[in-house]
């Protein structure tokens, strides 16, 4: 065993300097991590770590009627294992705590290593430092993704050590490939294909490393069974034990992992569309009960109707599913040309002019694979933010890699004593030597990366309207025809000329202004800021709806009901420009109070796209069911700007 | 077992192929859904420990380039395998207690 040099011990002591600053960090910025992860994952962790604690099997929960019901059949079944697992053992009860610590402990030890893995990648100090603290202060992307970061993590921890692999193959490193190949399969337990790039890779390397053909197999072969080790072979195993404790066989009927087909078939309903198709759940389920009605979500015969129901659809419309198809391109696109400009700027040098340019290209192609199925995943469902979060960590990897390869250039010219001489003709004579190879590659690299950049700014300005349309289309409430609307209000509030006595506005970058009939609001330019607060109101137990009319003009509205005694959002409404119908129909809230509680009505801008929202008010109006009294309450000093 | 072994790699000993096979059997048993019969994750990682151990024997008994040595490693890298996960499943069910097992 050879015995670890000074430099090395250096490093050491760097990557803990690195895992102490990274997981403070992390510790200070994530709030609400549970955030990220939707109701029904949430309740199912929930669910299991009730029947845990009551001395059940993991992946199982308590139904109402004190049954019990098999959690996650529909999804991966890691994130339902682990972290039940944690809160039972750990006494944790707060799925916000137990999600960021799940989240940091991953990454720490990426933190850790990163130093001496980007030393040995690179051959530089200063990659060594700098790595970790892009990835630490740079990537913030990587925060409050629920349980979506897998992917993320398999590309920015596991990759670099496959990079490695091939850096420095010896007789041993097969070990290593086959420990990291049971690591990415640990993130394809969380996410499914989150670790699937991580196997490419490493089969590459094998590939390219190891010879003869025979051994290549079998290297290859160990590599998927070990790939497959807890992905499958666990989580099956600990279906098929905790179904022995109960007696029942609740693992076959479904999937072993995510639906595929159903989101890849309401991944078809990105665009607005005349098929009925949107990325809501419902949608599936109910074109499945219409092609078999026997097809219940999620069992295995369901994943197989709407199969059939998603091949048809793309032989049937090739056209509108290609364009579907290229806009969530554009989308994604433009987000990782926003977040990380400077990878599509440099990667052209790195390939073509660099002095490094093979080593440069033999990364970024082991890397490419994590670009690749990171987009079609988002592709072929929806580029939504923190789904997106494996897409911009391939980025962000490369971006580590050329900035890695930037800064060992820099340490090499440091080094030669070029800058350190500091004349213009050393500088041109020994730095920039260093820095390329040939005057025409040099050359042809500019152009590439002038291409590149207004490839993506083009990209950009293209996939922003896509997604703003989308987002609204996605996430907006339906209207309420107003004939439908008979409750007796409790209280009205006209905006004839201006706001109504008593309302607050939110700063002076909110205008209001007077319209043909109602006032005309011009909002501040923020997303989700209040811009219009009304008096505060006491209302007993009962249900009730707010109803506004109102028309939105440009950009979007939030109608927020807001608990004001404790400042919480009971209730919100989404509305946007692209919906129709505002003429013979209202925008609607209703919610129920179990106790007397002090609620504010709140207008807030739902603008996407940063820039101001316009609307037309006429009337704000809380009604509810007859023979219910309430009491209103004089304006009280309070105001949000945002929330 | 021993017949496996004189087919494939006369040279590799039987402990050798047999834990190879043995490790690979235990962790399709353990975790194959198309498996005709199934081990429990704790007799699992007691089959996976019990292959480590063989692998390693055999790993350290035989001289390096030689297809001996490349059988016990992979056996060993198997069993490996195979004890991570089983010891994944056998650990999320100790809360349970024995009533899980």
């Amino acid at each position: 065993v050879r015995r670890p040099t000074n430099l090395q011990l250096l490093l050491v002591a760097c990557g803990i300097v690195m895992a102490i600053l990274g997981g403070w960090r992390l510790d200070r910025d994530i709030h609400h991590a549970a955030l990220g992860v939707n109701q029904e994952r949430a309740g199912g962790i929930a669910d299991s770590l009730v029947m845990q604690r009551e001395g059940g099997p993991p992946l199982l929960g308590f139904t109402q009627n004190g049954g019990y019901y098999p959690v996650g059949t529909d999804d991966d079944r890691g994130s339902y294992l682990y972290l039940s697992f944690l809160g039972r053992t750990l006494g944790i009860d707060d799925p916000n705590v137990l999600l960021k610590w799940f989240f940091i402990a991953i990454f720490i030890p990426t933190f850790l290593f990163y130093p001496l893995v980007f030393f040995e990648l690179f051959g530089s100090i200063l990659a060594a430092v700098v790595a970790p603290l892009l990835l630490i202060f740079e990537f913030g992307f990587l925060k409050n993704t629920g349980v979506y970061w897998p992917p993320a993590w398999a590309a920015l921890s596991l990759l670099p050590l496959v990079l490695l692999a091939y850096k420095r193959w010896g007789p041993r490193s097969i070990w290593w490939l086959t420990g990291i190949m049971v690591a990415a399969s640990f993130a394809s337990s969380i996410r499914s294909g989150g670790g699937v790039p991580v196997v490419i890779a490493g089969i590459a390397v094998v590939l390219a490393r190891v010879k003869p053909w025979r051994t290549r197999g079998a290297y290859v072969l160990l590599l998927l069974v070990a790939y497959l080790s807890i992905s499958t072979f666990t989580m099956h195993a600990v279906q098929k034990q905790r179904d022995a404790v109960v007696g029942t066989d609740l693992t076959s009927p479904y999937p072993n992992g995510h639906v595929f087909w159903h989101s890849a078939y309401i991944g078809l309903g990105y665009l607005a569309n005349p098929y009925g198709l949107r990325y809501d759940d419902n949608v599936a389920v109910a074109h499945a009960r219409r092609e078999d009605p026997t097809a219940v979500f999620p069992t295995k015969k369901y994943e197989s109707t709407v199969r059939r129901l998603y091949v048809n659809f793309v032989l049937d419309h090739p056209g509108f599913v290609l364009r579907t198809y290229a806009s969530k391109a554009a989308v994604i696109l433009r987000r990782a040309f926003e977040q990380l400009p400077l990878v599509f700027v440099l990667l052209p040098f790195a390939l073509i002019a660099s002095r490094w340019r093979r080593t440069m290209l033999e990364y970024v192609l082991l890397a490419a694979p994590a670009v690749l199925l990171s987009s079609v995943s988002l592709i072929l469902t929806v580029p939504y933010h923190e789904l997106d979060v494996g897409w911009l960590a391939a980025w962000g990897l490369l971006w580590l890699l050329v900035a890695g390869w930037l800064a060992a250039l820099l340490e090499e010219a440091w080094r030669s004593g070029a800058v350190r001489q500091a004349g213009l003709g050393t500088i041109r004579d020994r730095f920039l030597p260093i820095l390329y190879r040939g005057r025409r590659r040099l050359a042809a690299a500019t152009i590439a990366a002038a291409v590149v950049g207004a490839l993506g700014a083009a990209v950009a300005a293209a996939g922003r309207p896509i997604e703003t349309k989308a987002l609204y289309r996605d996430s907006q409430t339906p209207l309420v025809p107003a004939a439908s609307l008979h409750d007796p209000a409790i209280h009205t509030w006209r905006f004839d000329r201006s706001k109504p006595s008593g309302w607050l506005v939110a700063g002076s970058d909110v205008r209001l202004s007077k319209a043909s009939r109602g006032t005309r609001v011009t909002t501040s330019r923020p997303k989700y800021a209040y811009q219009l607060a009304s008096p505060v109101v006491d209302l007993p137990p009962a249900e009730y709806r707010v109803v506004v009319d109102a028309r939105v003009v440009g950009g979007g509205l939030a109608l927020v009901i807001v608990d004001a005694g404790k400042d919480e959002t009971i209730v919100e409404s989404v509305h946007s420009s692209d919906q129709t119908g505002y003429d013979d129909k209202r925008i609607v809230a209703t919610f129920e109070l179990a106790r007397p509680t002090a609620v504010r009505v709140v207008l807030a801008n739902f603008g996407l796209t940063g820039k101001p929202s316009s609307w037309v008010v006429h009337s704000v109006r809380v009604t509810k069911p007859p023979n219910q009294t309430c009491e209103l309450r004089l304006p009280q000093p309070w105001f949000s700007s945002a929330r | 077992v021993v017949l496996i072994g004189e087919m494939t790699t006369p040279r590799a000993s039987p402990l050798a192929v047999g834990s190879l096979v043995l490790a690979c059997v235990t962790l399709l048993a353990f975790g194959w859904s198309g498996s005709p019969f199934r081990i429990q994750p704790l007799g699992a990682l007691v089959l996976a420990c019990v292959t480590l151990v063989c692998a390693a024997r055999e790993w350290r008994a035989t001289a390096p380039e030689t297809a001996g040595r490349t059988v016990a490693a992979f056996a060993l890298a198997l069993s490996a395998v195979t004890l991570v996960s089983a010891a994944l499943a056998t650990v999320v069910f100790l809360p349970c207690g024995g009533r899980c097992f």
